[in-house]
């Protein structure tokens, strides 16, 4: 995901004058990349797992560290305050949990805002999965009368005025005409009631996870004190999503105070700056990278990633900073560890491990029908799996059949898979008339079929096929060709006479190895032809490279 | 004294000695029904032998073809291509429906509004802020029998356009002349044109000479036989002749440097697998620790399927239900795992498989006694649309190693390996993300002709993605776009173009990469 970051900006956060060399070189070694710098305005690519550098404060931040400007976790200090959130249980169905918290004394101007709406949208369309998990609001702490109340209202009770909006709205006109009810009102739309924020005085703050209100969550210059809500379905996301838009805010200077959460059953205070704390084996670490790290290299590295660490033994004991939502396992902490190193500065070493490499006898079967082909003066094409019913089916004038189909094409050109080499042919011959005859062309390519009895429900087959066009062609040449092709690969067929619409009747077989149908060979219909834009007679056989001619 | 004459120049001497005059060599070629070229280097091969003489100079004025005017004269001139194309679309359409027909190239757009325009073949208005283009009914007849067009398709062959040779009116005669200047479609150029006359010697050749039929022209069995070859001069043949182009059977280039591709991993030691085109989410994404809800699951990253309905069927019930723990709460990997229910119906439905990573899963499942490897390079599919740089379809390198002892480092060493295997010597490395593997490294090569390129992602497989399969030693696991590495070593801009649907071009397609 991109992230547009002012330079000046990011400079003055990093508290250090960077050229533009060292600031792409230190975000590449960081698992970010700069995709562009232009008009003072850097975009700086994040990995989806690192949504803690989705702001321009959380990239200073990290940079600081990796720059040994500011090392170790960073300490944020809570004041406490006397607010409280409570939870009802009704927003149990639809929409369970809540973090709140609050930010003071921050200094904003229109930029600063509108780069937090930024971080907002990004955290909750990537973390949150499109709101579905969590959504944010902002409001102005001195417009809200406390406690805030979380509870749900029927659609038609909820009326406010939403942001961009002057007029109040029921939640119901909200989902059918405000263009964020449009596009997240689906998330709540099948409850017969909505979740719903609101203060001591039923003021609503917010319809959560559609859109905040006008009256108190328009953030302005000369506001100073900023209360956070998180509302969400799963527990952690909620709590790690307000980690992340506090610690965010704190980075301009803001001081953090709490809010007490209460739900029927206990209470938590928050937001909850506790450092995750992780054993890691210092063998283990070095096992992982292939490198010696001493207790100071592996406190040294982890620092300048902002963490805290201290060595006892073989174990390293170390602090994480809470807004880190991507540490899984001991192995994550060991990833921090080789980019707190530098990627830059390991040599790679090659192990000496005897392994035997081989290619499938499939692929040697294949290579040597391709060559026999191309000994017959055959060109090879290659085409996509991806077609589509006129392709496949329409212009060869067969009746539809099961084959695979997408649910989600993007264009119907390509919605279903190839189930015929065939077809695929035909169509890059009708595409071809303006060439010099004559025209052999073939394909070796794996299609898809349905059977119901396979562990996937289809299954992938290897077929040849081959066309030839010319302004006279023989079906017993084709024929020759065919039987030589099989010779060579010490096949024996058979061929029994057949009708298929798509050939002439009388000029078609199919085609036997060992009593096994594999094919057919045959003279293309002229109205075929005619569907594929052919311009002059075609012969063609398509075959099944079964599993069984692979010698082992 | 022997002389040997081929045919042609045999003919010409006599036609020369028949004429009993001097001739220039055009018009010897035209007498003789032979080509202008093949008479002027026989002529210079006959004056050197001094068999004929130069007589007199003259010079001759006529036009020769610039490469615009040689393209027009092959392709049509764009107002008249414009005006057929009109009359294709119900004689009116827009700049850009036109545009879209690709008739006509962005350079001549241009060209031939403002000519069908000045002829008054069209008229242009503003609509829609859409410019469109209506034909006048006089067009389609114009168009017939257009005395420029005329004159430049005289000229196709040749490049040269001599304005007496096709018959035209004279005020038609003056406004081409006028016309191929201003639009620099041929040039007035003069040459000189010398007559020649046959020599007295030229006489007695003539009278001397072996005829082709005196010499051999095609050595038989016959003549081996009997030796008489002994007796006779070979016909020599004109090896600086042009030859027509030969169609080879041949091997599409893409198809071809995936086999190489094959072949490099094989000497480096891996071994190949293969998986279905169609594969459940378990082997595409859940084996990988890729969340259910994650977003590149989403219907805008991966194709779900209508028919077959599937469910598919996950043979080892107990390597689903690991996975489905170390999801939910970690299992016994060590890991929090991602924290919420897992769903065993989203298991089993089936996508068009996204990455060959389900095919080292698949492997995994089956080979746990280190040290393995295993190399896969087939087709994926992704939700996109067609273009230049973007496809639905694309083939992915992808390879696993793994072993007791293996490590981030010697992960960078492969990389390395695989690099030099197709030809790269420099690159560097950066930290990277994927889902499945940690730490994650991405690869950069630097190809001298377009710089740092994006190589490939890799990393160490997750103790989440082993564990659950028995699996306790590291598994190093890269994958590459064999796509872009193949545009780059045939030197292809346009990623359509490795299914290219062109004849010509794969018949013109150098095999030497």
């Amino acid at each position: 995901m991109n992230v547009d970051v002012r330079l000046s900006d990011l400079l003055t956060l990093v508290g250090r004058d960077l050229s533009e060399e060292e600031l792409v070189e230190s975000l590449f070694l960081l698992k970010c990349e700069i995709d562009s710098i232009s008009n003072g305005i850097v975009t700086i690519e994040v990995n989806p797992d690192r949504v803690d550098l989705l702001s321009v404060e959380g990239i200073a931040r990290a940079l600081r560290g990796f720059l040994e400007i500011e090392t170790g976790a960073p300490n944020y200090s809570i004041r406490k305050s006397d607010w409280q959130a409570i939870v009802d249980p009704s927003v149990k169905e639809v929409r369970p949990f809540l973090a709140c918290g609050i930010v003071k004394g921050l200094q904003l101007d229109d930029d600063l805002i509108a780069e937090f709406m930024q971080l907002q949208e990004r955290l909750t369309g990537t973390f949150g999965r499109n709101r579905k998990r969590t959504s944010i609001g902002l409001y102005v702490l001195d417009l809200i009368t406390p406690p805030v109340h979380y509870r749900t209202e029927s659609p038609d009770d909820i009326k406010f005025v939403p942001l961009e909006y002057y007029t109040p709205l029921t939640a119901r006109q909200i989902l059918s005409q405000h263009p964020k009810g449009q596009e997240f009102g689906k998330i709540i739309k099948d409850f017969p009631k909505y979740p719903i924020l609101v203060d001591a005085e039923n003021k609503v703050l917010s319809l959560p996870p559609v859109i905040n209100s006008n009256d108190l969550g328009r953030l302005v210059e000369d506001t100073k004190d900023v209360f956070v809500e998180v509302t969400g379905t799963h527990k952690l996301t909620t709590l790690q999503t307000l980690n992340i838009m506090i610690t965010a805010l704190a980075e301009r200077g803001g001081i953090i105070e709490d809010v007490e959460v209460v739900y029927t059953k206990g209470s938590e205070r928050l937001p909850d700056l506790t450092f995750q704390q992780r054993d890691v084996s210092l063998n283990y670490i070095n096992k992982i990278v292939g490198y010696d790290f001493d207790d100071s290299a592996v406190m040294k590295a982890l620092g300048r990633m902002r963490m805290d660490s201290s060595v006892r033994g073989d174990t390293v004991q170390v602090k994480i900073p809470a807004y880190r939502m991507d540490i899984l396992h001991d192995v994550d902490i060991v990833e921090d560890v080789a980019i707190g190193y530098g990627y830059d500065r390991f040599e790679s070493t090659t192990p000496q491990l005897m392994t035997l490499g081989r290619e499938l006898p499939l692929t040697t079967l294949l290579r040597t029908i391709r060559d026999l082909m191309v000994g017959l003066a055959y060109q090879e094409i290659h085409n996509y799996v991806l077609t589509n019913t006129r392709v496949l089916f329409e212009k060869m004038n067969r009746p539809m059949k099961e084959v695979v189909e997408i649910a989600n094409p993007k264009s119907m050109e390509y919605h279903l898979a190839r189930n015929a080499l065939l077809p695929g042919l035909l169509a890059f011959l009708g595409d071809n008339t303006a060439q010099e005859l004559p025209h052999n062309i073939f394909e070796v390519g794996d299609v898809v079929t349905l059977d119901a009895n396979a562990e996937t429900c289809t299954r992938s087959t290897p077929h040849l096929a081959a066309a030839s066009v010319n302004s006279r062609v023989d079906i017993t040449v084709l024929k020759a060709k065919l039987m030589t092709l099989l010779g060579n690969l010490g096949l024996s067929a058979t061929v029994r006479k057949t009708s298929n619409v798509s050939f002439i009747k009388g000029r078609v077989a199919n085609l036997f190895i060992e009593g096994t149908h594999v094919g057919i060979m045959g003279e293309i219909h002229p109205a075929v032809l005619k569907n594929y834009g052919i311009e002059a007679p075609c012969v063609a056989f398509e075959l099944e490279i079964l599993a069984d001619w692979i010698i082992q | 004294m022997k002389y040997r004459l081929s045919e042609k120049a045999r003919q010409i001497l006599n036609h020369l000695s028949t004429m009993k005059r001097p001739l220039s060599a055009s018009s010897i070629a035209k007498s003789l029904g032979l080509k202008d070229e093949t008479v002027r280097s026989l002529l210079r091969s006959l004056r050197q032998r001094k068999l004929i003489e130069d007589k007199e100079t003259t010079r001759i004025e006529f036009y020769q073809l610039t490469p615009e005017g040689q393209h027009f004269a092959t392709k049509g001139l764009p107002e008249i291509r414009l005006v057929k194309l009109l009359a294709k679309q119900g004689d009116e359409g827009s700049v850009e429906s036109i545009a879209k027909e690709k008739v006509l190239k962005p350079s001549e757009q241009t060209l031939a509004l403002g000519w069908a325009r000045q002829n008054k073949w069209i008229s242009v208005s503003e609509r829609d802020g859409h410019t469109w283009m209506k034909l006048m009914s006089n067009a389609t007849e114009a168009i017939k029998q257009h005395p420029l067009q005329l004159a430049l398709e005289s000229a196709e062959e040749s490049g040269l356009l001599q304005l007496d040779d096709v018959k035209f009116e004279k005020k038609d005669l003056r406004r081409i002349q006028n016309t191929l200047r201003k639009r620099k479609l041929a040039e007035l150029v003069s040459r000189q044109t010398i007559t020649v006359s046959i020599t007295s010697k030229g006489h007695q050749a003539l009278k001397a000479a072996l005829t082709d039929e005196e010499l051999i022209r095609d050595l038989s069995p016959d003549l081996l036989k009997s030796e008489s070859w002994k007796d006779q001069d070979f016909m020599p043949y004109n090896l600086r002749a042009p030859t027509s182009p030969l169609y080879p059977g041949k091997k599409h280039p893409f198809v071809e440097f995936i086999d190489r591709l094959k072949r490099v991993l094989i000497g480096l030691g891996f071994q190949e697998a293969k998986g279905p085109l169609v594969e459940i989410e378990f082997w595409n994404n859940d084996a990988l620790f890729m969340p259910q809800d994650h977003v590149a699951r989403e219907v805008h990253d991966a194709y779900q399927i209508k028919t077959p309905k599937g469910p598919g069927r996950i043979i080892d019930e107990s390597a689903l239900k690991r996975v489905a723990k170390t999801h939910e709460n970690g299992w016994t990997t060590g890991s929090t795992g991602w924290r919420y229910p897992y769903s065993f119906d989203i298991a089993r439905r089936l996508v068009m498989r996204s990455q060959t990573t389900s095919v080292s899963m698949r492997f995994l499942s089956k080979h746990k006694k280190p040290p393995i490897t295993m190399f896969s390079i087939d087709r994926n599919f992704r939700p996109e649309k067609f273009d230049a740089t973007h496809s639905a379809e694309f083939i992915q390198i992808e390879g696993i190693i793994g072993s007791k002892d293996l490590t981030l480092r010697d992960l960078m060493g492969y990389i390395k390996a695989i690099a030099k295997g197709v030809g790269v010597e420099k690159l560097k490395f950066k930290p990277g993300f994927f889902p499945f593997t940690e730490p994650s490294v991405e690869s950069f090569i630097f190809i001298p002709e377009l710089g740092w390129r994006e190589f490939g992602g890799s990393g160490i497989f997750r103790p989440e993605v082993t564990l659950p399969f028995g699996i306790d030693f590291p598994v190093l696991a890269w994958g590459l776009g064999a796509d872009r590495l193949a545009m780059a070593a045939l030197g292809i801009g346009d990623i359509r173009e490795l299914a290219t649907r062109n004849l010509g071009q794969l018949r013109k397609a150098s095999m030497r990469f």
